[in-house]
């Protein structure tokens, strides 16, 4: 709640006065009743006599990092609650169609279980840029104005494969989706079929994919050669040409050096890049444009029988997907893992940690000391004397943190400490810190993730029946 | 190193003929220095070649170079013999030459008959655009399949006149899939296969490197030329997108720190409540499945 | 009778002797050529036996006495015995003389019979055990031949059944002495021992007549005598380092072969005592085996810790490790090794165990591309970036952004170049050299870095086998020093220190370098810094390997400690006998798994004397006993200490940048962020 919401309520001075009034017999009831008290804590908040916002210093703020507590003034931080409600908000965001658009621009998102990455919303941003390119080339005055005329704006066209529509595609800023019916197994050579065949039907004006190693950037790199020309792979920026290219520039056998669009490709090392003409396949890294969030987006689907005819071709498939190998996590090498628990000397219950390790399905990883007595294998430390490890989440349970270990674990994301010591290094470290006896924490981590997973199981048997 | 490595290879039957291998190099460079050495990815993929000939299998291992002379190219290709080569082909071209069209010709060259046959290359070099395309399109103008992501070849097998492979290729979090290829392939190896074995002092100096005529005209790379490499500008750091529609929250989304990590600390907590607070911070990072 | 039959037997017994000891010479010189002065060495070689060895074995009172008597004893016994009997030459003093000699042995034989009666573990058993008998049979049976010949016996006393028992034990006597000596016996030492004394490969160990003038020290610290040999690279036919027995050095097998297996070594071996698979004595011993092809089956010492004997055999000719194990030695065995010298300290036969297992190792890194461990990454770090753990070599001076300090590209003349070595990457010892800055800021010295200039000295390369990336850091190196004009380096790592120092010579780089111990104590000699009084409580010190057993630089930090008011409470071993870290020759990085880690033993060294402190003087040490756990005494470096005690008028860190003086003097808790 923010204080212009209880200044426009309707005053009760009878219950504002009881509910300053601490002795008041009808104290709670009264601040239940202003909404300002959650559950039996004290109130963060409350109108005073004057109309005046009080405060209570005790019951707001927060813990530093320090270990100190801290009062925001700001006015975002008051009593924890405030910002929620805005998600109950109708969504103010402009809805646009395209009807006929002049041309297509082709996202080929990867969709990781379904859903777009960040990686996808990305591209979709960019291609997002390059449909609207005839707007964004006129002057303020017309770009602001709503109805400006269809045919010069692109549309963007979301190619799945498979069946499933994945969530968000209209968020994202796709106009049209299309599903091509492509198995689900790895078969880049099919895929890059169909994408031929969507390629002869609609011919779009550029073909966007997300440069990763096995989805997008393999297929688009497969598509670009098919098409006979030279994707650009890495690309990382996109900019419309303010000086118009001239004939002179063409170079034979540099294909499409007449877009209007130029782009930054970082090379394969990463230390070097080659600004060139937007090509028709573009292989893009993640943060190449912005996602799309002023607005939303038809993704209407396109029947693509009517498009691509009754059938797909299927070409001589080199490749048979044999299905995935069962992994252990805890045997996946430290520096591929994203999720790591980590023991050091503080753990005594080696089980429990196993266990934990297992149940989490995190990769196992040891500091150096928990190595030298013999509790884990030398593969298994992390630190700059041993392995050097870029996890999304590192769990150090019981390591106080030495210099070389901390050094091992800086490219790590988040990182979580269980200690028994609060002044450890590593809790100086840490994201997040929980002071406790180890061999607890996990057990409790362990149950309170089985009882997840649980629900889980149990939700998705429901489904199923 | 990672538990695929010691996936046992099927010995062929004897009277198998040899497999043959040819390993695409290209030079490296350290990312801080730039000094030439060998290309990581291009020294897993000898790594998986080698390791192939370990297992009794018989092998045909040539090893290639397609690039221009230079006192940092032989330093980075030494590094390849150091890994205990006798020779490795250097073609020789001109440094602004397309490589495609000379490595197409190379591999067509040599033709294997019936032999099973392997191409085996990093999916990036390190130098020039290092784009990752020249594999597959290696393999599209030889009519051969292609793979990346390799972290190992378990078998090579006939089946009805027809060589197949078995290899693993590598999926993000550390798992791996397992697919048949057809032969010829061209096999663009992952970082997440075998650490390539140490270039050692003895066999990199004494290896031969035999130069190669490239067999047909050497072409200009025209889009190299057109667009040339230049040093990588910094990428900027992505600031938190604010949709905010009151100008406080904006201004305090602008000011604060990208990362305002600062850390929590959490003391005189029971264990349910850290455990609570952990498991929140691993949904958020979506590590948990 | 025994007149007929005593020339026969010595004479056999010579004969033999020769015959053997020409085989024996002929397998040494399978080994590769070592040039050595014959003539020059063998006039030098009593010199050496009585002074240099005598220095060591002296370390063992009672063993040292017993030696004399019985190698003096049996040497003019045997001399006496030839010309008495041999020649029969009887007149006058000479028989009186033999029986003296032969009386003497005898006593000494009684103490070595002693000796074995409850032997120590590093003892070897097996022939050592029958060596005190052999000794008395000789020594007693020479007595009583003499006894008539002197006189104090009738011509025929006894009965031939006498004689007879009387030659038989002489027949004992000569053929361990004699044709034991050249075939293969216990007495092999004395031979191959007297020879190596006269050819060893590092003639530089020896005092002589003028270093003791100089009174210098007779024992192994000459300036290079513990350099490693450096390979010719430029030579693309030689041998890179040891694959096989054939490859050592004919001196160096010489050297193998006149191990007495005293097991001095065996007991100050760190990885021994760690548990890891090292045995000095029994990696010598291997060594004899590989020459002749003989299964370790007969060994009788101590195992290497978790490899049973008789599993290795040995081939001449053939390599000495094989990757899949079970050839002469493993390599774990070699990688075991911290170089630490302290079984070359302790040799009283002056072997050369560490350049025998760097020679090995030469091979593995350099041929075969097998260094185990973390070693491959940090040799790749080394080529790429010229320090071993990969850091950009543009960061080199990040540490010191605060300090100012001067690059000596800009002044181009200075007194004292600062050579920082890799520690400046790491953390903790960015706290040493602020610390050190700091001293010599407070004494002002003329001061300059090299900068980012500096590159690895190349010590950890080399330890572990990379000759060829160790001469290209040195050679690198050298170019850069000549570029400017310094009268000293000052250094606080004692590897750099010794690189430098000695190592760097054979490239053609030859400087003044001192340790910053022996720097501090030269500057509180010259009462350039004014120290306050130590208020903490009690230190002990410990001796860095590279700074003590590698350049004999025992006092200088004792000193500067006690200019602190500090007494140093030794740890039992300490100076030449202190024990390693654990943390030289690569080892951290090879990482062999043992039963207990050696800086573990070596901080319970330093909590048996009940220090709260630990004095070192070496960022690997500091490293090493930092990384133990628990562990009772807190590990400052002296510059540290020296830093801490400055008084107020000396402690001004004369940065003028703005921080400077702040950076200086807070080392700790703002870098550990």
């Amino acid at each position: 709640m923010s204080d212009t919401d209880i200044l426009r309520r309707r005053r009760d001075p009878r219950l504002e006065w009881m509910a300053r009034n601490r002795l008041h017999p009808e104290h709670s009831q009264a601040l239940a009743t202003l909404g300002l008290q959650a559950s039996g804590q004290e109130p963060a908040e409350w109108p005073g006599p004057n109309g005046l916002v009080r405060r209570n210093p005790h019951a707001i703020g927060f813990i530093g990092p320090n270990g100190r507590k801290r009062i925001d003034r700001s006015g975002a931080q008051t009593g924890g609650a405030a910002p929620a409600a805005r998600s109950g908000d109708q969504d103010k965001r402009r809805l646009v169609e395209i009807e006929t658009p002049a041309f297509h621009i082709a996202v080929v998102p990867d969709t990781a279980s379904g859903r777009l990455t960040a990686q996808d919303r990305d591209l979709f941003g960019l291609a997002r840029r390059l449909a609207d390119q005839s707007s964004e080339q006129q002057s303020p005055e017309q770009h602001a104005h709503e109805q400006h005329s269809h045919e010069q704006r692109g549309a963007v066209l979301a190619v799945i494969f498979g069946d499933r529509v994945p969530e968000g595609l209209d968020e994202a800023g796709a106009d049209r989706v299309i599903l091509l019916p492509v198995t689900d197994a790895y078969s880049p050579e099919q895929r890059r079929v169909a994408l031929s065949a969507l390629e002869a039907a609609l011919t779009p004006r550029h073909w966007l994919l997300p440069d990763t190693a096995l989805s997008g950037g393999d297929l688009g790199r497969r598509l670009a050669i098919s098409l006979g020309e030279r994707p650009a792979c890495g690309v990382w920026r996109v900019d419309f040409r303010q000086d118009k290219p001239q004939e002179t520039e063409s170079v034979e056998g540099a294909p499409n050096s007449e877009s209007e669009w130029l782009c930054l490709c970082r090379s394969g090392s990463g230390r070097r890049d080659q600004s060139r003409p937007l090509p028709r396949v573009v292989l893009a890294l993640a943060e190449c444009g912005e996602p799309v969030v002023e607005t939303r987006h038809a993704a209407r689907l396109i029947d693509p029988s009517a498009v691509l005819g009754a059938e797909l071709p299927t070409p001589l498939a080199r490749i048979e997907d044999l299905g995935a190998v069962a992994v252990d996590p805890a045997a996946i090498a430290l520096d591929e893992s994203e999720f790591i628990l980590s023991a050091g000397n503080g753990v005594r219950d080696w089980e429990g940690f196993h266990l934990a390790a297992q149940v989490l399905g995190a990769t196992e990883g040891a500091s150096r000391v928990a190595v030298d007595d013999g509790h884990m294998p030398r593969d298994r430390q992390v630190g700059a004397t041993g392995t050097w490890v870029s996890a999304r989440v590192y769990v150090a349970v019981g390591i106080s943190g030495a210099i070389q270990h901390l050094q091992g674990i800086q490219r790590c994301d988040r990182v979580v400490a269980i200690n028994a010591d609060a002044g450890c290094d590593m809790v100086k470290r840490a994201d997040l810190s929980v002071i406790a006896d180890s061999a607890e924490v996990l057990e409790a981590l362990v149950a309170q993730v089985r009882a997840l997973r649980g629900e889980e199981i149990e939700v998705e048997s429901r489904d199923v029946a | 190193m990672s538990h695929d490595d010691r996936t046992a290879h099927s010995v062929g039957e004897a009277g198998n003929p040899a497999l043959r291998i040819d390993v695409l190099v290209s030079v490296g460079r350290h990312g801080l220095t730039e000094r030439a050495r060998r290309a990581d990815l291009d020294a897993r993929a000898l790594e998986l070649a080698l390791q192939l000939g370990e297992d009794g299998r018989r092998l045909n291992l040539e090893v290639c170079h397609a690039g221009a002379p230079g006192d940092d190219t032989e330093a980075a290709l030494r590094d390849y013999l150091g890994m205990g080569l006798e020779r490795l082909n250097w073609i020789h071209t001109r440094e602004s030459s397309d490589v495609l069209p000379v490595l197409r010709d190379y591999l067509r060259q040599r033709d294997s008959g019936s032999e099973p046959r392997l191409v085996l290359c990093g999916m990036r070099a390190e130098e020039g655009e290092g784009s990752g395309v020249v594999p597959v399109a290696l393999a599209e103008q030889l009519g051969w399949a292609s793979v990346p992501g390799i972290v190992a070849v378990e078998t090579v097998e006939r089946a009805s006149d027809q060589w197949y492979a078995q290899v693993l290729q590598a999926l993000p979090r550390g798992q791996r899939r397992r697919l048949r290829v057809r032969l010829p392939a061209i096999l663009g190896v992952d970082v997440a296969a075998p650490t390539p074995r140490q270039s050692a002092f003895g066999p990199a100096r004494r290896g031969i490197l035999e130069p190669v005529a490239a067999a047909g005209d050497l072409q200009p790379d025209a889009s190299l030329a057109a667009w040339p490499l230049m040093p990588a500008k910094p990428r900027p750091k992505r600031l938190k997108i604010v949709t905010a529609s009151n100008a406080r929250d904006r201004f305090k989304a602008a000011a604060a720190k990208a990362d305002s990590g600062g850390g929590k600390l959490l003391t005189d907590v029971t264990p349910q409540q850290g455990a609570e607070a952990i498991v929140a911070l691993l949904k958020e990072e979506g590590v948990l499945r | 009778m025994l007149e007929t039959l005593l020339p026969i037997l010595i004479f056999a017994a010579l004969a033999l002797a020769v015959i053997g000891a020409g085989r024996r010479v002929r397998l040494w010189r399978k080994g590769r050529p070592s040039p050595v002065p014959i003539l020059k060495g063998l006039a030098a070689m009593p010199r050496r036996y009585l002074v240099d060895l005598h220095h060591v074995v002296g370390r063992d009172k009672v063993m040292s006495n017993t030696h004399v008597a019985t190698a003096g004893g049996f040497v003019a016994a045997a001399v006496l015995m030839i010309l008495v009997h041999g020649l029969g030459l009887a007149e006058g003093v000479l028989g009186w003389l033999l029986l003296a000699a032969s009386t003497c042995m005898f006593v000494g034989s009684l103490f070595v019979a002693r000796r074995r009666r409850n032997p120590p573990a590093r003892l070897s058993k097996g022939p050592w055990m029958r060596l005190p008998k052999s000794l008395m049979a000789f020594s007693l049976s020479v007595f009583l031949i003499t006894l008539p010949t002197v006189g104090l016996l009738p011509e025929d006393f006894g009965s031939w059944i006498l004689t007879i028992v009387l030659a038989a034990v002489l027949v004992w006597g000569l053929g361990e002495m004699f044709f034991g000596m050249t075939w293969g016996g216990p007495m092999k030492h004395a031979f191959a021992g007297a020879l190596h004394l006269a050819f060893h490969r590092r003639p530089e160990r020896f005092s002589t007549r003028q270093s003791d003038r100089e009174g210098k020290g007779s024992v192994a610290t000459a300036r290079g005598s513990t350099a490693l040999k450096a390979l010719d690279l430029d030579d693309h036919d030689a041998p890179l380092g040891v694959a096989k027995p054939e490859d050592f050095t004919w001196n160096q097998r010489l050297g193998f072969d006149a191990c007495v297996q005293c097991g001095r070594c065996e007991a100050v071996c760190p990885a021994f005592a760690a548990g890891q698979p090292l045995n000095p004595k029994k990696l010598i011993q291997d060594m004899v085996l590989g020459m002749t092809g003989n299964s370790d089956a007969e060994f009788a010492g101590s195992p290497y810790p978790g490899k049973p004997l008789g599993e290795h055999q040995g081939q001449p000719g053939g390599p000495i490790v094989v990757e899949a194990g079970g050839a002469l030695l493993d390599a774990d065995t070699l990688w075991s090794c911290t170089t630490c010298r302290a079984c070359v300290e302790e040799c009283p036969m002056m072997i050369e165990h560490v350049d025998a297992i760097v020679d090995m190792r030469r091979h593995l890194t350099l041929e075969l591309g097998q260094t185990p461990g973390k070693g491959a990454e940090v040799i790749d770090n080394l080529i790429a970036t010229d320090n071993p753990n990969g850091y950009a070599p543009a960061a080199r001076m990040h540490w010191a952004a605060d300090l100012n300090l001067p690059l000596i590209r800009d002044l181009g003349q200075v007194d004292v170049l600062l050579w920082l070595g890799d520690g400046a990457f790491d953390m903790r010892n960015q706290r040493t050299l602020r610390a050190l800055v700091k001293v010599l800021r407070a004494a002002e010295v003329d001061f300059a870095v090299l900068g980012d200039e500096e590159r690895d000295s190349g010590d950890v390369a080399r330890r572990l086998g990379d000759e060829a990336t160790f001469q290209r850091l040195a050679r690198a190196n050298i170019a850069t020093l000549a570029q400017y004009d310094f009268q000293t380096i000052v250094t606080c790592d004692p590897h750099s220190f010794h690189v430098l120092g000695n190592e760097y010579g054979a490239l053609g780089g030859d400087y003044r370098v001192r340790h910053h111990s022996t720097f501090i104590s030269e500057l509180l000699d010259e009462e350039r810094l004014a120290l306050g009084g130590w208020k903490g409580g009690s230190v002990t010190y410990h001796d860095p390997c590279y700074l003590g057993r590698y350049n004999g630089e025992y006092e200088a930090p004792r000193k500067v400690l006690g200019a602190l008011g500090i007494e140093v409470k030794e740890m039992q071993r300490s100076g030449f006998r202190s024990r390693c870290c654990g943390g030289g020759g690569g080892a951290p990085t090879t990482d062999v798994p043992g039963e207990r880690r050696i800086p573990d033993m070596r901080m319970q060294d330093v909590g048996e004397t009940g220090a709260e402190l630990v004095a070192v003087g070496c960022p690997q040490c500091t490293a090493m006993l930092e990384g133990v756990v628990d562990a009772t005494a807190e590990v400052r470096d002296i510059a540290e200490l020296v830093a801490d005690a400055l008084l107020a008028e000396g402690s001004v860190a004369s940065s003028p940048g703005a921080g400077g003086r702040k950076g200086a003097g807070i080392p700790a808790e703002e870098v550990s962020a």
